[in-house]
């Protein structure tokens, strides 16, 4: 698989009154061409800002991006000029929102807004650029484009918004798309059209995907590996297949075990296992393993040193004392 | 039906539909457009549908905060569409409703505590303060708040704690029905299973009937003993929980069911994928309101709608297919 990004050590810290908060803090990972990472992770955990960064476009102050290394074909981010990133960002790298009633300009044709794009990263002309824009809602699967493409956004129902954003995102055949929660405001239905299209879209381009959501059954679906993120790390990384039928990280289990599940009857007497409190503040981080106080396996060593990532088996890591321990 | 305690008939809500006359002289939206639903006493009543198929809608006449343009509410086998002044006051304090959103329905100005005991006040609880307090404490443990908690504003709580105060207010003047409309929606995963197993310990605790509503498939199968599956303003099948999740037979159901991706990476699903979006209230389509998305349609499904019909023992299903 020939890898297209690869982040490594990636550390994007905020300078708050409150103190330093450690949105992304030592995170590490790869997609190659074709392929898709799922990133989950309850609210605040540093999905979206981990994005973010990839694009470099953390609000400094008060973020800023303290260390590691984001390489795109082996080219390090992190080292370009604004102008340079502004040519990569919309070409190479992608985003796709989750509200993309924000994301997109209320007061442009949604065919200009894609048209944008066009002009700006392969300088054709309006005409030209008016052109490509049915064809790519054509492409992400709206009806009569040919009339769409002269619609405002509000016009549009949030499915077809997202498809717009989807082929905002798509214009210029990205090498790399990051999808932050792109199907959470979106009903079941349409957000399995939308799993499908990006999936076929992924497969026709050779894009490789990140796809941050909170969803555990999204990216079953939707990918071939996941990175679960507690507190601005990655606490497991594995294939799909792998982590959700063994998942190793107490926290990774807690969340499969908060879902209600769906193959199995529930009854008056099933209740879920939840996961105890909350989430801690990112900048007062407990000491040692950052979920030590809302896991069930804790003993006395979590508290005292901070477990690393390791690979436990082939392909499958974990940061969590309880393997160091029996291994 | 010996323990009824919520019987709907027949309910519509109609909204003008501003310039929709001019494009095909219908003028109205049809939110809800004839549900018929029977409630038992101390149950759990799911209603699931896709955005803007009218659950809140059908939620907000029950606690006459919209009024129908057609139909009947019993309560209790009263009719509580007649209900006027203190009637309909002592009406309100037996129904009470937990909201989606946290963040928007609490009060910011006021500490926890005075949300949670505000509904006492509103309805001249004859206790005393003193009586009240104990109220509220109460009310609170059972919930999980503590009582330094209560002096605190929403805003230095989390969306979790939020919903807890959301769902003391609704509980303190215990309350025969619960509505609760998309109570978890907003929350993160963990957080959810937290209050998905406060409401069923409360329910189990004050003999609580609920109406839950939500989009999540998952959720609703969790909490419901029953469940109602409705499309753009209309039941189309109505039945046990187990029964509607395992052997769905109206093809809107079953399109549902199949679209929840699963976390079973050995059983990926072969799914129907639903194409196109659902239509419009204010111009539903002719026949059956779900064939122009409906995989197995035959020629009947567009000209003549399908009634809620009796498919097995308390299963209902509006489907020419289905007979
Ligand atoms: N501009 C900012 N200033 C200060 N802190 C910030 C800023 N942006 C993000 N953070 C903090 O960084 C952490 C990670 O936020 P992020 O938005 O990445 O979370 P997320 O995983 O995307 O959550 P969600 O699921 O809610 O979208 C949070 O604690 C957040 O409060
Ligand atoms: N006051 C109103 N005036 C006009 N139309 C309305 C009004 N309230 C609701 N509607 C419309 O009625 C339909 C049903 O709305 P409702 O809020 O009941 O849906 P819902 O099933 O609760 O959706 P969601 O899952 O998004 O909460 C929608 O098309 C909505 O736009
Ligand atoms: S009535 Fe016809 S169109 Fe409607 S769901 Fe049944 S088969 Fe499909
Ligand atoms: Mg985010
Ligand atoms: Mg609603």
């Amino acid at each position: 698989m020939e890898t297209i990004l690869e982040i490594r050590g990636l550390c994007t810290h905020f300078e708050t009154e409150r103190g330093i908060v450690r949105a992304v803090d030592g995170v590490d990972l790869r997609v190659g061409a074709g392929r898709t990472v799922g990133v989950v992770g309850e609210s605040g955990c540093g999905k979206s800002v981990l994005a973010l960064s990839i694009l470099r476009l953390v609000p400094s102050p008060p973020g800023r991006i303290v260390g590691g290394e984001i390489l795109l074909n082996g080219r390090e981010l992190l080292a370009l000029s604004e102008e340079e990133m502004r040519k990569i960002r919309g070409r190479d790298i992608s985003m796709i929102f989750q509200e993309p009633m924000t994301s997109l300009n209320p007061v442009f044709r949604v065919g200009e807004q894609i048209a944008e794009v066009f002009r700006l990263h392969q300088g054709m002309d309006r005409r030209q650029a008016l052109a490509q824009s049915t064809e790519m809602l054509r492409m992400v699967g709206i009806p009569s484009p040919e009339k769409r493409v002269r619609d405002y956004p509000h016009q549009l129902s949030g499915g077809m918004r997202q498809r717009v954003m989807i082929a905002i995102a798509l214009a210029c055949r990205p090498r790399v798309m990051l999808a932050d929660e792109p199907t959470t405001a979106l009903d079941v239905t349409i957000q399995a059209q939308m799993i499908d299209l990006i999936a076929a879209l992924r497969a026709e381009t050779g894009a490789a995907v990140i796809l941050i959501t909170h969803d555990l059954g999204v990216v079953a679906e939707a990918a071939e590996t996941v990175a679960v993120m507690y507190a601005g790390q990655i606490v497991e990384h594995g294939s799909v297949r792998d982590l959700f039928s063994l998942p190793l990280h107490p926290y990774t289990l807690g969340l499969i075990n908060s879902v209600p599940s769906m193959n199995e009857p529930a009854g008056r007497d099933a209740f879920l296992t939840a996961i105890p409190g909350v989430v801690p503040p990112l900048y007062d981080l407990p000491s040692g393993c950052r979920f030590r106080n809302r896991c069930p396996d804790a003993f006395p060593l979590c508290r005292e040193r901070a477990p690393i990532l390791r690979e436990i088996a082939p392909d499958h890591s974990c940061r969590c004392w309880k393997y160091e321990e029996s291994g | 039906m010996k323990d009824l305690l919520l019987d709907i008939r027949g309910l519509k809500k109609h909204f003008p539909a501003p310039g929709a006359f001019l494009s095909r002289g219908v003028g109205v939206i049809r939110a809800v457009d004839g549900v018929s639903l029977q409630v038992q006493r101390g149950e759990t009543l799911g209603l699931v549908g896709e955005s803007g198929c009218g659950k809140s809608t059908l939620a907000r006449m029950i606690l006459r905060l919209e009024t129908p343009t057609a139909g009947q509410i019993r309560f209790d086998n009263e009719d509580i569409l007649a209900w006027k002044g203190s009637a309909l006051k002592a009406f309100r304090r037996k129904v009470q409703m937990i909201f989606q959103d946290p963040y928007s329905s609490l009060n910011p100005r006021q500490t926890a505590g005075g949300i949670i005991e505000e509904p006492l006040h509103i309805h001249h609880h004859p206790g005393g303060r003193e009586e009240i307090k104990k109220k509220l404490r109460e009310i609170a443990s059972v919930v999980g708040l503590n009582e330094e908690q209560l002096t605190r504003y929403p805003h230095e709580f989390s969306g979790g704690q939020r919903q807890r105060i959301g769902i003391a207010r609704a509980l303190i003047l215990k309350p025969r029905l619960v509505i609760a409309d998309e109570p978890v929606s907003a929350l993160d995963v963990s957080i959810r299973a937290q209050i998905l197993n406060l409401l069923k310990r409360l329910q189990r605790e004050f003999d609580l009937t609920y109406l839950f509503i939500t989009h999540d498939l998952g959720v609703v199968r969790h909490m419901s003993d029953r469940i109602a599956v409705m499309y753009l303003g209309k039941i189309v099948e109505l039945g046990g929980a187990e029964p509607i999740c395992g052997a769905p037979v109206h093809p809107y159901t079953k399109a549902l069911l199949s679209a929840v991706p699963s976390m079973d990476p050995l059983r990926k699903s072969e799914r129907t994928v639903l194409s196109g979006e659902m239509p419009s209230p204010a111009a539903p389509p002719q026949g059956c309101a779900f064939h122009p998305r409906c995989p197995v349609r035959i020629g009947i499904c567009e000209q003549r709608a399908p009634l809620l019909e009796r498919d097995g023992a308390g299963h209902w299903v509006a489907c020419h297919l289905s007979r």
